[in-house]
């Protein structure tokens, strides 16, 4: 069953047009890696499909809703979340609250000036940080983790609302191989105990051609390749886009 | 701005040799000015209440006891003004209040006087409503107000042949309220006169060139100008160089005063018909003694500040004197009525409406060596500026 | 007919000396992206030295060129070297201590100007050739006004053929527009900074000095320069030379004509329109540098107020209640005014802190709230308790509706709005006179006594900050936070950090509005002067002296600071001196935040 279907994405900047009528589909529970060169519209395509930004033209349709230019609270009220390239977390918090900050979001107490936020939801907190690894560093700030952690901790971010698609941009860049395994590997479990979709972009080819069960190939923005790994490894457009063959 | 500076041990009595003998203590006075914010008119204005206290303590003080005045800056800023008023009544326990220059300070410390009980007296805040609809039982003013340098300009504004008049005045209280009363006194003298145009740069802020332009679109006979200071300064510029003041006649307040003539140096515009002090031309003996007395120890002839600050201090003594205590109610008694010398001569506080019957002189610009003086001039005493007593009565509804 | 053009013609020729003021302070934005406070300064040094070469010179018009260009680069010398000892330093500061540390700057050159001039205005004899006219249309129009006209566009043209067909200018603009590029490709940043420095006051200079013969050099022309320079700034599009000149064109005219059809309104115009051009292109006139979010910061954990801190404040209150008993009344007032500080620093600092938006404007509401419990005592004769609650009130809907405009943008251009708001505020203040007493103000709003007035104070500021703790702690602050942390973040989780940045600023105006209530109480009266630029700075100070990633911080801070204000002013004759460099030294000595609480990565 398509989960999301994307037809004729559409974003310039200043006459600079960087995704050019992109279309893919992702069916619920599939596992989609989305490829390119830097520069390629990767995370544009992202921004646009969590609402972060307006596309000039094109549908992104959601289990049939179309949600192109829709604002990133609703979007994300339908079940999409997101990590992002260089993780972004809240620096000045507890790793705990971190997580405690989506949750409030997701059950709608942020209208709440009164009640010490300390007192909501801590256990859930601590699943949360329990499912990715990091619940012995829930007490501790945010600024100090290592970036492994930080990507963790954004995962745990973005599955706080039991989303039905992850949209995970480049989980592993910046990491050493060792942890960029268990961090890939931790993303695949989760999707799979809370059974939603992933789209990922990544640049480390085997972590790609391992986890994924199709891969989306961009190029300058237009969509040039599809298919499995097999597949893209032989398209001819692929190698010439990589290694200018 | 920020600018507030407190001014300490300014205090005039440490002039004296410091000879340690058993002395009544002295009589505080708390003296408030904007002296970073307006130093032009209050540095002569200081060394005018330092003369006058000086003086009085040479000849053995008031009621036995010296005077001692303690100074503060407010920079210009009636909150300060309030703040510091405090502290002189809380924390320095002064028996008076005395100072201000702008009307909107002069106001501040009128109502803050009132509020706390304790006797102001205004020197230079010119406003009328400081006696008149705000006045109050506590506060006394020594300065002909806007309404009575109105009057004053009027007597001789009335005599010119103009019809077309406009006014360029800072959009202020005492900008306001000294156009109003011109015009309405003017109208009342010469009923065939218009008024044709109006400016009211904000203080300290004129766009001369434009305002001079505005004023001569409304082809006037006559203007009467009511800004003052750096504005003054860059309305005349503008003026003369654009042929504003040509075939016109001017009329203008506090413009003979040495403060705001002085800056305009060759530029001043000859045959304005100002209120102002022509200093040493003035040969009475109260004023060449008074003259005397200050360059001999500022080395420097006296402005008006100087005058009013040395008026100011006596004003105090002699209503302290007559008062013979220092309590509020005798003070407000002795106050009423008291009559004081000046270098101008006599005058008194009148128990009327509490105002000081202090005059000044009216003249005529000219140039003479490249800098602006006063000719023609005449000494307008206050007493005869004021409206009946009747109206007084109406026009200070809240006061005994 | 010929008036109109009279008129416009001098629209024009008082617009050129702002026009070279602001065209410095945005070339210098531009590249170094330092808001410079003491713009202002080195177009009043301008003037002053410009007086002091002027008055010893011939007086034929080659000498006075001679002197001008004399004085521009005396003063850009003294723009070299103020960004060599100073500047240089704060590059990678955050925003606002570059703001603080050039306002620390501003103060200095006040008290040297004062000592090195005296007090007195500076007129500059005119020579009889400024004295001439040309006859334009049967008008006489001053001959050196034509000059004015014609250096205007000419300065505009050098500087555009400067920054578009020379190499330095080519340098210039890669920083422009790309900061990091230019570093990687090996521009020599240190250089041009100080170079463009140097233009920049050069340009100030300029502007100081030209206006001589038409006013004299005064203490008071730094601020209201800088204030009218930032309004063209921000007018004509941060960075952009052409944008400055036509938003100096459009004030020129505006106050031209302005005075025709507005005479009692002038002050309020040019702010008005300022805040209908940033409604519509919030970019300015000609603006191209984009608004980015500030430079991202990595921050230390918040230290949010814990339950230990709630009883002790407890006791601190209890304590506080019963000084009237045995404190002297000078020193209780002084302690009214410690407590209302506190409750104006703790509101800012909700919107500063955990809301992340620089406010150089918070007077606006501390004014507002003023106004609104002296009118309703005024006008209404509501009792007390009614009239300072109607200043949080008001002020809170006016921020919040103000907020809605606002809350899209950041850092610098945040900055600068709220500043002109407060200008709007305080230009309405000064001039609508029948409603807010203009100049005079509104007096007689005296409470019943000054000792039960001090338990007022003490229950409601203590309430307030109570109630402001309470919400740095709750969901919403922590939300709040969130979204000043991490924005692409925070919407991706959901959250609306519009919304929650314009309820920060509602509550945080509320907060500046009831301490102004107080105030006007504890004054007894409500003056325009309560709006002004020195009212937000205060605020400002208090905050970052008690540290901003703190919640106490701003109560410490407001105590440090009325402290420090208070033996300044009482033992140094020039406190403005010593607070300038109080300001600098505390800026370089913490470069990452003066509670070491603001560090970057
Ligand atoms: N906000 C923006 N403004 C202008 N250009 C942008 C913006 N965001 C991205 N781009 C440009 O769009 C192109 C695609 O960027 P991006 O989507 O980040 O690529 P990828 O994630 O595939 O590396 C790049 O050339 C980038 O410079
Ligand atoms: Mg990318």
């Amino acid at each position: 069953m398509t989960l999301l279907s994307v037809r004729a994405l559409t974003k310039s900047f200043g006459g600079n047009a960087v995704v050019r009528g992109v279309s893919f589909d992702v069916a619920a529970g599939e596992v989609v890696a989305l490829i390119g060169p830097n520069g390629a519209g990767k995370t544009t395509c992202f921004n646009m499909l969590n609402g972060q930004l307006q596309p000039d033209a094109g549908q992104i349709r959601l289990d049939g809703t179309n949600i192109a230019a829709w604002s990133p609270d609703r979007i994300w009220r339908l079940g999409v979340g997101r990590g992002f390239q260089i993780a972004a977390t809240f620096g000045s918090m507890t790793v705990r609250d971190n997580v405690r900050t989506a949750l409030i979001s997701r059950n709608r107490t942020v209208w709440r000036f009164f009640r010490p936020a300390a007192h909501e939801f801590t256990r859930e907190a601590d699943a949360l940080l329990d499912q990715v690894g990091l619940k012995h560093l829930a007490g501790q700030g945010c600024g100090t983790l290592a970036y492994g952690d930080l990507k963790r901790l954004e995962l745990a971010l973005a599955i706080s609302n039991q989303p039905r698609l992850l949209l995970v941009d480049e989980p592993t860049a910046g990491m050493a191989p060792p942890e960029r395994r268990a961090v890939m590997d931790l993303l695949l479990m989760l999707a799979r105990n809370n059974s939603c979709a992933v789209l990922f972009t990544e640049h480390d080819t085997d972590a790609v051609f391992r986890t994924a069960d199709r891969i989306l190939v961009m190029a300058d923005g237009a969509l040039i390749a599809e298919g499995d790994a097999t597949a893209i490894r032989a398209n001819s457009r692929v190698r010439t886009a990589y290694l200018g063959e | 701005m920020l600018s507030r500076r407190t001014l300490l041990g300014t205090t005039a009595v440490l002039a004296a040799p410091a000879i340690v003998r058993a002395q009544p203590a002295p009589i505080r006075i708390g003296e408030i000015n904007s002296y970073s914010a307006i130093p032009s008119f209050t540095l002569p204005y200081r060394n005018g209440w330092q003369l006058a206290t000086d003086e009085i303590n040479a000849r053995g003080g008031v009621l036995g006891r010296k005077l001692e005045v303690i100074s503060r800056d407010d920079a210009g800023k009636p909150q300060d003004t309030i703040r510091l008023a405090g502290e002189l009544l809380d924390e320095q326990k002064v028996d008076i209040l005395a100072g201000g220059y702008l009307s909107n300070v002069g106001l501040a410390l009128s109502d803050f006087a009132a509020q706390r009980k304790c006797l102001y007296v205004a020197g230079e805040p010119l406003s009328d409503a400081l006696v008149w609809e705000k006045g109050n039982r506590t506060c006394f003013r020594l300065r002909p107000s806007t309404y009575m340098q109105a009057a004053m300009l009027v007597e001789e504004a009335a005599k010119l042949p103009a019809k077309r008049w406009v006014t360029v005045a800072p959009n202020y209280e005492y900008g306001l309220s000294t156009v109003k009363w011109f015009k309405a006194l003017l109208s009342a003298k010469r009923p065939d006169v218009e008024w044709v145009g109006e400016q009211w740069p904000a203080l300290g802020k004129i766009d001369a060139g434009a305002t001079a332009a505005a004023l001569a679109e409304a082809k006037p006979d006559a203007i009467l100008n009511v800004t003052f200071g750096p504005d003054l300064t860059n309305f005349v510029r503008q003026g003369n160089t654009r042929g504003l003041f040509e075939n016109r006649s001017v009329v203008s307040v506090l413009t003979g005063e040495p403060e705001y003539l002085e800056p305009l140096g060759d530029e001043t515009p000859v045959g304005w018909i100002v209120t102002g002090y022509p200093q040493e031309q003035v040969t009475t003996k109260a004023n060449q003694a008074f003259i005397a007395a200050y360059k001999a120890r500022f080395e420097k002839v006296p402005g008006m500040g100087s005058v009013v600050g040395y008026t100011l201090i006596q004003s105090i003594a002699a209503g302290i004197a007559k008062a013979g205590a220092l309590d509020l109610d005798k003070l407000v008694d002795g106050f009423s009525g008291a009559t004081f010398d000046s270098p101008f001569g006599s005058a008194a506080y009148r128990s009327l409406d509490h105002q000081g019957t202090l005059g000044t002189f009216v003249g005529t610009t000219a140039l003479k060596d490249g800098k602006g003086t006063m000719v023609d001039w005449r000494y307008a005493n206050g007493a005869d500026y004021l409206p009946t007593d009747q109206v007084v009565k109406s026009l200070r509804p809240n006061a005994g | 007919m010929s008036f109109l053009v009279i008129q416009f013609l001098t629209g024009l020729s008082s617009s050129v000396s702002l026009f070279l003021t602001a065209a410095g302070l945005t070339v210098i934005f531009g590249v170094t992206r330092v808001v410079n406070f003491a713009h202002g300064s080195l177009f009043m040094l301008g003037a002053y030295i410009g007086w002091t070469i002027l008055t010893r010179l011939p007086h034929d018009p080659v000498w006075f060129v001679a002197g001008i260009a004399a004085t521009a680069l005396a003063v850009a010398a003294i723009g070299a070297a103020l960004e060599t000892t100073l500047l240089r330093r704060l590059y990678h500061a955050p925003e606002l201590f570059q703001l603080l540390a050039t306002f620390g700057v501003m103060l200095v050159i006040q008290d040297a100007t004062l000592l090195l001039w005296g007090p007195n205005d500076l007129p500059l004899p005119r020579a009889s050739w400024l004295r001439g006219f040309v006859t334009i249309l049967d008008s006489r129009f001053p001959l050196y006004d034509l000059v004015l006209i014609a250096i205007g566009p000419f300065v505009l043209v050098s500087l555009l053929l400067l920054l578009s067909r020379t190499r330095f200018g080519m340098l210039i603009r890669a920083c422009t527009e790309n900061r990091d590029m230019a570093a990687a490709l090996g521009i020599d940043q240190r250089l041009l900074s100080t170079t463009i420095f140097a233009l920049g006051a050069g340009l100030a200079g300029l502007g100081g000095a030209l206006i001589l013969p038409d006013t004299s050099a005064n203490t008071q022309m730094d601020l209201s320069v800088i204030v009218e320079a930032f309004v063209v700034v921000v007018v004509g599009g941060m960075g952009s030379v052409g944008g400055a000149f036509l938003a100096s064109l459009l004030i020129g005219e505006l106050q031209a004509f302005g005075i025709v059809f507005f005479p009692h309104a002038t002050l309020v115009l040019i702010f008005v329109i300022m805040a209908a051009v940033l409604t519509i292109r919030p970019n300015g006139l000609l603006g191209d540098i984009p608004l980015t979010a500030p430079n991202q910061t990595t921050r230390i954990l918040f230290t949010r107020p814990s339950p230990t801190l709630f009883w002790l404040g407890g006791a601190v209150v209890a304590l506080a209640a019963a000084t009237p008993f045995w404190l002297p009344p000078y020193w209780l007032s002084v302690e009214t005014e410690v407590l209302i500080a506190a409750l104006f620093a703790s509101g800012l600092h909700l919107m500063m802190g955990p809301g992340g938006m620089i406010s150089f404007g918070h007077a606006a509401w501390f004014g507002i709230g003023a106004y609104a419990s002296a009118l309703s005592l005024k006008m209404l004769a509501a009792p007390m308790p009614l009239a300072l609650l109607a200043a949080p009130v008001a002020t809170g809907a006016t921020a919040a509706l103000f907020g809605w405009f606002v809350v899209r943008l950041s850092g610098v251009y945040l900055a600068m709005l709220t500043l002109a708001f407060a200008q709007i505020v305080w230009a309405v203040a000064t001039q609508w006179t029948w409603l807010t007493g203009g100049d005079d103000g509104i007096l007689g709003v005296w409470p019943s006594g000054p000792v039960p007035f001090f338990w007022w104070v003490l229950a409601l500021t203590a309430i307030a900050i109570w109630l402001l703790q309470r919400v740095i702690r709750s969901p919403y602050g922590l939300a709040l936070m969130a979204a000043r942390d991490s924005e692409p973040r925070a919407l991706s989780i959901g959250l609306q950090p519009e919304r929650l940045r314009m309820v920060a600023f509602a509550l945080s105006g509320a907060a500046a509005g009831l301490s102004g209530g107080l105030f006007a109480f504890k004054t007894g009266s409500v003056f325009p002067t309560y709006v002004a630029v020195g009212k937000s700075v205060d605020g400002l100070l208090m905050v970052l002296l008690g540290g901003i990633d703190t919640a106490i911080g701003p109560i410490v801070g407001a105590i440090a600071y009325t402290g420090l204000y208070d033996l300044l002013l009482q033992t140094v004759s020039l406190w403005r001196m010593a607070l300038g460099l109080t300001i600098i030294a505390l800026v370089l000595l913490f470069p990452d935040g003066l509670a070491g609480r603001w560090r970057r990565s």
